[in-house]
């Protein structure tokens, strides 16, 4: 999508906008999109001071987070990083033609970091998963996509059991993806997570965002699956890419509910889909009782086995090693 | 750091672990453990301590006491598998304090007030021994002792007796520049002594602080930091650059590793520990951290404290007394009723002694049994502590490093004392009680897996993650 030269600084956050519902709707992850559109805002930017240059992508990035609607971790640690690597590269002793041309460079090296990623976890998490093993997954991430097609493809069989994910049915997606790939799948419903642990050889699922303490906040249900898994010792594995690793540092759940901007979801209708309609809750039920969707749920790193990530295999606790290594050593370069 | 040919300290795990109580590990391989520990060899040169001194072993005790500036006398009822730590009657410290002609008054001005407990807590203390240090520093001049006579006497005469001490006691690096110096003319020599004189005054000072008492772990980093500072200054360098440098890197030390830290620390506290409608536990005073992270966030937050008090200091009325000039509402119980009063708590900071790098805090005693309480009822437990009090060493159990404090702070206040027993003061001597031990330990270790945060100058980090900011601090 070709940007518009010139405009002032609000049409080039609402261009960034369009732009990033636009790529959001061809299929491209929230994280990564936002990341492209920012790179996009700094080469079109015309703004002839890193202040102003800075103030542009600020404001494309506010106008990104009103469109997404809710606070999405892996967003919020994705723009945090580009700042990071992006905005503050020596900028001080450079004119600014050059820092912001250095700029990009930096960010298109990112940029294709982030796009093999995909390819490096699959790599470094294919030996995990077993000829004949059962794998139970939960949510609809692409990255344990990947990971399954790769063992696959390596000639290896296996079954995956996929939670249905109520109430955003990521279940059904990824059902679907896994049956095109031909891999034999099962779907069962959220609550039969503890009955099938028995038949499970390991859990695999897809994070939102990795917390400073190794932990993973994740599609609600994640946290009932690794309780599940750790009182069946079954390993719990965790897809992610490292630009997920966020410095928050939410102890239980109710800090996960106080991060700024994480709210609770929509009023979602109870509706059953199996019994006859009379017995579905409508939204006129919703006035006679609470109803709470909670989108995310935190799963603590003792729970967790281990991290599958583009820069390797990593325990929970590498995690905040990593986040000390790139942002402490950075504050200090600069 | 490495730990070599770990094969399981047996003394230590019964001691640890199972309750019995059997003789202490000496640490130095002859009773069968062979827990040892080793450190870089890069940090030795500068003056760190290898292994504790060990008190039980009849050689060291003797280097000890003969190296101490101050005499303490000692303890005439020796707990029995803490032999291996010093122990001394109480009064001896404080008043010997004042004796010493030869120290720095700064520094026995200091020593008297660690003894009696005036200057309490590692970080506050640390602050102290670095301002008692940058007086003792300033003050400093090259007196005309046995060295420089030397100097002056001519080249000759120097040779000898200055080779057998770099021999002896430094590096070959120092070895050869003595040879050097030998050859040349004396002014070398000179300008080399504002180095050995800094760092021997120094050591007796240091030496006159552990006599009063033992020294806490961000002493001790400092103390290396020190000697680390002197022994890379130039050979050729004038007394008074040699003082103005000094000074003004223990200027910033102070600031950048001790105060600095502590504001960032309070303020991420108070932003980040402390939420609306919290209940917070504090153990006794909780430190200074605590303290202020608590007065702090009470301006913008309202929430509740339970203080849970221990013996034999009754710190935590203080903390209690404070809060509630703050108009936050406090709860003070004895550390029997935690039980009762853990299940409504929603977090528990507390303040450090010392971090391990494999994440172990030491803290004041008690805080193990609150966090493996705590860790029951998964209430978050969170330690405060600046980055100062890392150590580069692991300790497995509490009892290997540990204090021992005076054991007649057991005893029951004047009044609250029963006329029918006899442990009163100077119970040591009575007869009557001749089987009896008092215990006055000062530190207990809380194991990795019982702590959720440490919040230190770098932000909220998990206790994991100590060892890389150990190793961070080694590389600056």
């Amino acid at each position: 999508m070709a940007a518009d030269e010139a405009g002032p600084e609000t049409a080039l956050a609402a261009h960034a906008r369009v732009d990033f519902q636009g790529r959001v709707a061809r299929g491209e992850k929230l994280a990564p999109a936002a990341l492209q559109v920012l790179a996009e805002v700094v080469k079109n930017s015309e703004a002839g001071t890193v202040m102003g240059l800075e103030r542009e992508v600020r404001d494309a990035l506010a106008a990104i987070r009103a469109s997404v609607g809710r606070k999405s971790i892996s967003l919020e640690a994705a723009s945090e990083l580009f700042f990071r690597f992006v905005t503050r590269v020596a900028l001080d002793s450079l004119p600014f033609e050059v820092s912001k041309q250095q700029m990009i460079v930096r960010f298109s090296e990112f940029a294709q970091s982030t796009e093999v990623c995909a390819e490096r976890v699959a790599q470094s998490a294919e030996r995990f998963v077993a000829d004949g093993c059962t794998v139970l997954v939960h949510g609809n991430s692409s990255l344990v996509t990947a990971i399954l097609e790769r063992a696959r493809s390596s000639g290896k069989s296996f079954r995956v059991i996929a939670t249905e994910g109520r109430p955003f049915g990521d279940g059904l997606k990824m059902v679907k993806r896994l049956h095109a790939l031909g891999i034999p799948v099962t779907m069962v419903v959220d609550a039969a997570v503890g009955a099938i642990m028995e038949q499970v050889s390991m859990v695999l699922v897809g994070a939102e965002g990795i917390v400073e303490n190794g932990g993973l906040v994740n599609r609600i249900g994640t946290l009932t699956i690794a309780l599940a898994a750790k009182a069946f010792n079954r390993p719990f594995y965790v897809a992610s890419e490292c630009f997920k690793f966020a410095r928050l540092y939410p102890l239980n759940q109710k800090d996960l509910l106080r991060v700024p901007g994480m709210e609770l979801g929509p009023r979602f209708p109870a509706v059953g889909t199996r019994g006859p309609p009379e017995e579905n809750a409508s939204s006129s039920d919703s006035d006679s009782f609470d109803l709470e969707v909670i989108p995310s749920d935190f799963t603590p790193s003792q729970y967790i086995t281990l991290l599958f990530t583009d820069e390797g295999v990593l325990t929970p606790a590498a995690v905040s090693d990593k986040l000390i290594a790139t942002y402490m050593y950075m504050a200090m370069e600069n | 750091m490495k730990i070599r040919g770990y094969d399981g300290c047996a003394h230590h795990a019964g001691i640890g672990v199972g309750g019995r109580v059997r003789r202490a590990c000496r640490g130095d391989g002859k009773d069968g453990c062979r827990l040892t520990m080793v450190k870089d060899k890069g940090r030795r040169k500068d003056g760190g301590e290898d292994v504790r001194p060990q008190y039980d072993d009849p050689g060291t005790k003797a280097k000890q006491r003969k190296s101490q500036i101050v005499k303490r006398e000692e303890a005439a009822r020796v707990v029995p598998f803490l032999s291996h730590l010093p122990q001394y009657e109480a009064h001896s410290g404080a008043v010997a304090g004042l004796q010493s002609q030869d120290v720095h008054r700064a520094i026995t001005k200091l020593g008297a007030q660690y003894a009696t407990g005036y200057i309490q807590g590692a970080s506050a203390r640390t602050v102290a021994l670095v301002e008692a240090c940058i007086e003792v520093v300033k003050d400093f001049t090259l007196q005309h002792g046995s060295s420089s006579r030397a100097a002056a006497r001519g080249v000759g005469d120097a040779t000898p007796s200055a080779m057998l001490l770099s021999v002896t006691s430094s590096s070959p690096a120092v070895a050869r520049d003595m040879v050097m110096n030998a050859e040349n003319p004396s002014h070398e020599l000179e300008t080399m002594d504002v180095r050995r004189e800094l760092d021997k005054r120094i050591k007796q000072c240091v030496q006159f602080v552990i006599d009063c008492r033992a020294m806490a772990l961000p002493m001790g980093n400092f103390v290396r930091h020190l000697r680390a500072l002197i022994s890379a200054m130039s050979p050729d360098i004038s007394e008074h650059e040699a003082k103005e440098r000094l000074v003004a890197s223990m200027q910033d030390y102070l600031n950048a590793k001790l105060l600095l830290p502590q504001r960032t620390i309070i303020q991420t506290g108070a932003d980040r520990a402390v939420e609306e409608d919290d209940v917070i536990m504090v153990i006794g005073r909780g430190g200074y951290l605590v303290e202020q992270v608590l007065c702090t966030a009470a301006r913008t937050k309202s929430f509740r404290v339970v203080v849970i008090e221990s013996r034999p200091h009754a710190g935590g009325l203080f903390l209690a007394e404070q809060l509630s000039e703050r108009d936050v509402p406090v709860e003070y119980g004895l550390m029997n009723a935690v039980s009762y009063l853990l299940p409504a708590v929603t977090k528990i900071l507390v303040g450090a002694h010392g971090i391990m790098s494999n994440g172990a805090v030491l803290s004041r005693i008690g805080t193990a049994a609150i966090a493996a309480l705590a860790k029951t009822q998964h209430i978050p437990f969170i330690v405060l502590s600046e980055s100062i009090k890392f150590a580069d060493r692991v300790q497995l159990d509490a009892l290997c490093y540990n204090e021992l404090g005076n054991a007649e702070e057991l005893l029951l206040p004047k009044n609250m004392q029963n006329p029918e027993f006899h442990l009163t003061e100077g119970w040591s001597e009575a007869k009557d009680t001749a089987n009896l031990r008092m215990l006055n330990l000062m530190y207990d270790l809380t194991p990795i897996d019982l702590i959720d945060a440490v919040i230190t100058d770098s932000g909220v980090i998990p206790a994991s993650s100590v060892t890389v900011l150990v190793n961070d601090q080694i590389i600056m």
